[in-house]
C-alpha cells in the first residue's frame, strides 16, 4: 500500500511527481474510487461552470438594467430603495438565502425542485440564489460609478448641448463604468466557480465544490489536489478572456 | 438592529433557564412562544433555542471580531509597508495580495481547515489571515498619495526615518479609514465563518454556532421552519446591522468632509 | 565660515526617471534634469524659473536629498551628498529645509501648528517639552504670526498663515539653506508680496541661504540675487535678475516674461 502510494520517497520527490504528473494531465488517481481524479474533477466540471455563468449572466445584465433605469428614473427615491434592498440582500448568507428560497418555493409552495440538477427547472432556485446576490454586488459598482460620472464635465456637456439624458447614460456614462467593473467581474467570475462550494450543498449540486468538500470530510486528497488545480485553470481561462474583452472594449489599448 | 442583537448576547445569558446543553427528549421540537421556559422553541435533542442562540452569537461575534482584529493588523501593515518603500516590497506584496484574492476564500479555508483542524482559535486566525488584502489594497493606495504630501516631505526633510513618518503620520491619517472597513468587514466574517459552520468545518459541535443551527434545522424546513428562521434572522440582525452602521457612518463621514 | 563661499553647488547634475512602459516595449528613460550646474552663494538667493515639468523642482528635490541625482554631484558645503552616512545625513537634514508649494498638503490635517513646527525639534531631540514650547512661540513670532494659534489646526488658517507656519516650521532647526519650493506660488498677489518681506527680512536677520523654485518670473526679480532659467531639464539662461529681464536672450525666457500679468500693459 505504501509502496503503492509512493509514500516512502522523501516529500520533495513526492511533490517533485506530483508536478511532473500534473503536467503530463494526471493529476493521480482518487484513493476512494480508484479511478482518475482529474476525470472526477471533469465529469463535475460542466454543472459547476453552468451554474456559475447563468448565475452570473443573470445577475450582471439586471444589474445593469437596474442601474440605469435607477440613473434614468427622475426620483432619487427608486435609486436608494434599490440599494437599501442589495443592502438586505448582502446581509442574508447566500446559503441561508437559498435555504429560505427551497421553503417558500418548494417546501410550502411546492412549485419549484429543491435538489439536485435534473430539469431545467432545477437551475431556478441555485440561480435565483447566485444571482440575487451578484446584482447587489454589481448594482452597487455601477451606482457609484454614475454617481461619480453624473457630476463630470462630461456628463454635463452632453446635457447642456441638449443630448437626451437616456442616450447620455447609455452612451456615456454605461460604457466608461463599463470598464472597470469587468476586471472585477472577471476576477468575481473566476471566484465564483470555485466559491460555489456552499451553495452547492445547499441544493445538492453536482458541481466541483460539492466534490471537493466530499474529498475533503473523506481525506480522499487526490480529488481535493484535482480540483483545486481545475478551478485555478479556469480562473486563468476566464481572466484571459477578460484581457481580450479589455482590448477590445477599451479604445486606449490596442493589442500590438 | 445591533440593539437586538446586544440584548440577545448581554441580557439572554442572565436570564432564568438559561441553558444551552440540557436535552429533554420528551420536550423536543417546541415550536416559539408555545412554553414560557423555551421562549424560541427547542431543537431536535429538546435543548433551548433561546440560550443556543446567544451563545451561538457570542461565538460568532468574537471569531469575527478576533479575525478582523487580525486582518486589519495584518493588511494595514502590509499597506503601510509597500505604499511608503514602494519598489520590489510593494511589487511582491500585492502579487501575493491579488493572489489570495483570486482564490475563492471558502475554498481556500475549506482546504486550509481540513489540513489543519478547527480548533476555535485557529479558525480565527485562518479567517484574519485570509482577510487582509482588502486592508491592505485601501491602506496602500492611500498611502501612496499621503507619502507625496507636502507634509511628509518636509517631515523627512527634517530627518524622520521611515518608521517615524510611518508611525506619526501615515498611520493615523488611515486609522480612521481602517476602521470604517473594519466594521463592515465583522459582516462579511460572519459570513464566511457562519458558511463554513454550516458545512460542518467551522465551530464543532457540541458549541453552539449559527450556521450549525441552521443546518440540523434544514432537516426539519417541513415541520419546524422556525428552526432555521429563528437563527437566519440572528444571522441578517448582525451582518444587517452591522452593515447598515458602516454605511451610514461612511456616508456621514463623506458628507463631512465635503 | 559663515557669509563665505558656496552653501550648495551643483556639478553637472543629471536626474532620469525610469519610465513605466507597456510590456514588450523598452522603457525610455524620462530626463527630468541633464547636466545642470551651478552654485549658490551663502547668504544669497538663487532662483530657478521655467514652466511646470522643466525639472525644477526635482532639482529642489535633489538639493534637499529627497532625491539622488543619476549622474553629477550636489555639493553642500564642500561634501558630496552623495557620500553622506546616516549620521552626516541626520546633520545634512538639520541645515537644509524645505518650505513648499502646497499651503493645504504642507502641514498634517491632524497636527496643531504648534506640533508641526516642534516636529523637527523632536525629531532632533532639541530640548524639553517646555524649551521647544517656547521655541515655537519664538518661531511664530518671527514670522508674524500670534502664538495663539499654536493650538489651531491647519484648516482654521488661512493659506497665508499656513505658509508662515511652514517658513517657521523651516527655521525650527535653525538651518542654513531653504529650498523655497514655489512656496508663494498658491498665494494671492498681496499675500505673496507679505511673504516674500517676511523672507527678505529672515535672510537679513539670520544670514540665510534661499533657492527660489518659481515658474513666476515677477516674483523672482522680487526676491533673488541670480536667475536660472529652466526648459526641458536644461539650464538655458542665467543672470541677474536684471538682465534676465532687460535682455532675454532666449526666446524661451521671452515666453515666460510675457506670462507674467499686466506685462503687455506695462510694455
Amino acid at each position: 500500500m505504501r509502496t503503492s502510494l509512493g509514500l516512502n520517497d522523501s516529500l520533495a520527490g513526492q511533490y517533485g511527481r506530483f508536478l511532473v504528473d500534473a503536467v503530463h494531465g494526471d493529476l493521480g488517481n482518487s484513493i476512494r474510487q480508484s479511478t482518475s481524479s482529474l476525470a472526477l474533477v471533469l465529469q463535475r466540471l460542466p454543472a459547476a461552470l453552468q451554474l456559475a455563468f447563468i448565475s452570473f449572466a443573470v445577475g450582471f445584465v439586471l444589474a445593469i438594467v437596474l442601474a440605469v433605469a435607477g440613473e434614468l428614473s427622475t426620483r432619487p427615491r427608486v435609486r436608494t430603495a434599490m440599494l437599501s434592498i442589495a443592502t438586505v440582500r448582502q446581509a442574508i448568507p447566500p446559503y441561508l438565502f437559498g435555504i429560505l428560497l427551497i421553503l417558500v418555493f418548494s417546501v410550502w409552495a411546492g412549485l419549484l425542485p429543491a435538489l439536485g440538477m435534473n430539469s431545467a427547472l432545477s437551475f431556478v432556485l441555485p440561480v435565483a440564489t447566485v444571482s440575487t446576490f451578484e446584482i447587489a454586488l454589481y448594482l452597487r459598482l455601477f451606482n457609484a460609478s454614475f454617481a461619480e460620472s453624473r457630476r463630470s464635465d462630461y456628463v454635463r456637456t452632453a446635457l447642456a448641448k441638449g443630448v437626451p439624458h437616456s442616450r447620455v447614460v447609455i452612451r456615456h456614462q454605461l460604457p466608461n463604468a463599463l470598464l472597470p467593473i469587468i476586471t472585477v467581474a472577471g476576477i468575481n467570475l473566476g471566484v465564483l466557480v470555485g466559491g460555489l462550494v456552499v451553495i452547492e450543498m445547499v441544493f445538492n449540486w453536482p458541481g466541483l465544490g460539492r466534490l471537493i468538500i466530499e474529498g475533503v470530510t473523506q481525506r480522499d486528497y487526490p480529488i481535493v489536489q484535482a480540483g483545486v488545480v481545475v478551478i485555478a485553470v479556469v480562473f486563468i481561462v476566464i481572466n484571459f478572456i477578460v484581457d481580450l474583452l479589455y482590448a477590445v472594449l477599451d479604445p486606449r489599448v490596442r493589442l500590438a | 438592529m445591533l440593539a437586538i442583537v446586544a440584548v440577545l448576547v448581554l441580557v439572554v445569558p442572565f436570564l432564568p433557564g438559561f441553558d444551552t446543553d440540557t436535552q429533554d427528549l420528551g420536550d423536543n421540537l417546541l415550536a416559539p412562544l408555545q412554553n414560557p421556559a423555551h421562549l424560541l422553541g427547542t431543537d431536535a435533542l429538546g435543548r433551548d433555542i433561546l440560550s443556543r442562540l446567544s451563545v451561538a452569537v457570542r461565538v460568532s461575534l468574537l471569531v469575527a471580531f478576533g479575525a478582523v482584529l487580525i486582518s486589519a493588523l495584518v493588511g494595514t501593515s502590509v499597506g503601510l509597508t509597500a505604499g511608503y518603500f514602494r519598489g520590489r516590497i510593494d511589487t511582491v506584496l500585492m502579487s501575493i495580495g491579488d493572489i489570495q484574492l483570486a482564490i475563492p476564500v471558502v475554498l481556500l479555508l475549506i482546504v486550509l481547515v481540513a489540513t489543519l483542524g478547527s480548533r476555535p482559535l485557529l479558525l480565527v486566525v485562518l479567517l484574519g489571515l485570509t482577510d487582509w488584502v482588502g486592508y491592505g489594497r485601501v491602506v496602500r493606495s492611500m498611502v501612496v498619495s499621503l507619502r507625496e504630501q507636502e507634509f511628509v516631505q518636509a517631515a523627512r526633510s527634517a530627518g524622520a526615518s521611515g518608521f517615524w513618518v510611518i508611525r506619526k503620520h501615515l498611520l493615523p491619517n488611515v486609522l480612521s479609514q481602517v476602521v470604517i472597513l473594519a466594521a463592515f468587514e465583522i459582516g462579511v466574517v460572519v459570513t464566511i465563518e457562519s458558511s463554513l459552520s454550516f458545512i460542518g468545518l467551522g465551530i464543532q459541535p457540541p458549541t453552539p454556532s449559527l450556521g450549525l443551527m441552521i443546518n440540523e434545522g434544514q432537516r426539519y424546513l417541513q415541520s419546524n421552519p422556525s428552526l432555521v428562521f429563528v437563527p437566519a434572522l440572528a444571522i441578517f440582525l448582525v451582518i444587517g446591522g452591522i452593515q447598515f452602521l458602516s454605511q451610514n457612518v461612511g456616508v456621514r463621514r463623506s458628507r463631512s468632509t465635503t | 565660515m559663515i557669509g563665505v563661499g558656496n552653501v550648495v553647488e551643483l556639478r553637472g547634475v543629471t536626474k532620469k526617471f525610469p519610465v513605466r512602459s507597456a510590456p514588450f516595449r523598452k522603457a525610455e528613460p524620462f530626463t527630468a534634469v541633464s547636466d545642470a550646474t551651478f552654485s549658490l552663494p551663502r547668504g544669497k538667493t538663487v532662483a530657478v524659473v521655467g514652466e511646470s515639468g522643466s525639472g525644477k523642482s526635482t532639482t529642489a528635490r535633489m538639493v534637499l536629498k529627497l532625491e539622488d541625482p543619476t549622474r553629477g554631484q550636489v555639493v553642500f558645503d564642500g561634501v558630496d551628498l552623495a557620500t553622506l552616512d546616516r549620521r552626516e545625513l541626520f546633520e545634512f537634514r538639520r541645515r537644509v529645509q524645505p518650505v513648499f508649494q502646497n499651503p493645504y498638503g504642507s502641514l498634517d490635517a491632524r497636527y496643531t501648528v504648534g506640533r508641526s513646527i516642534a516636529e523637527p525639534l523632536q525629531l532632533h531631540r532639541i530640548g524639553t517639552r517646555a524649551t521647544q514650547d517656547a521655541r515655537v512661540n519664538e518661531l511664530l513670532d518671527q514670522v508674524a504670526l500670534p502664538t495663539a494659534l499654536a493650538s489651531r489646526l491647519p484648516h482654521e488658517l488661512s493659506g497665508g498663515q499656513r505658509q508662515r507656519v511652514a517658513i517657521a516650521r523651516a527655521l525650527a532647526l535653525s538651518p542654513e539653506l531653504v529650498v523655497l519650493d514655489e512656496a508663494v506660488s498658491a498665494l494671492d498677489v498681496i499675500v505673496q508680496a507679505q511673504i516674500l518681506e517676511l523672507l527678505a527680512e529672515l535672510q537679513a536677520e539670520l544670514g540665510l541661504s534661499y533657492l527660489f523654485i518659481s515658474h513666476d518670473l515677477a516674483v523672482v526679480r522680487m526676491i533673488s540675487h541670480e536667475v536660472h532659467v529652466m526648459q526641458h531639464g536644461r539650464i538655458v539662461e542665467s543672470g541677474t535678475p536684471d538682465t534676465i529681464f532687460d535682455q532675454p536672450q532666449q526666446e524661451y525666457t521671452r515666453a515666460l516674461l510675457a506670462a507674467i500679468p499686466g506685462s503687455e500693459i506695462a510694455r
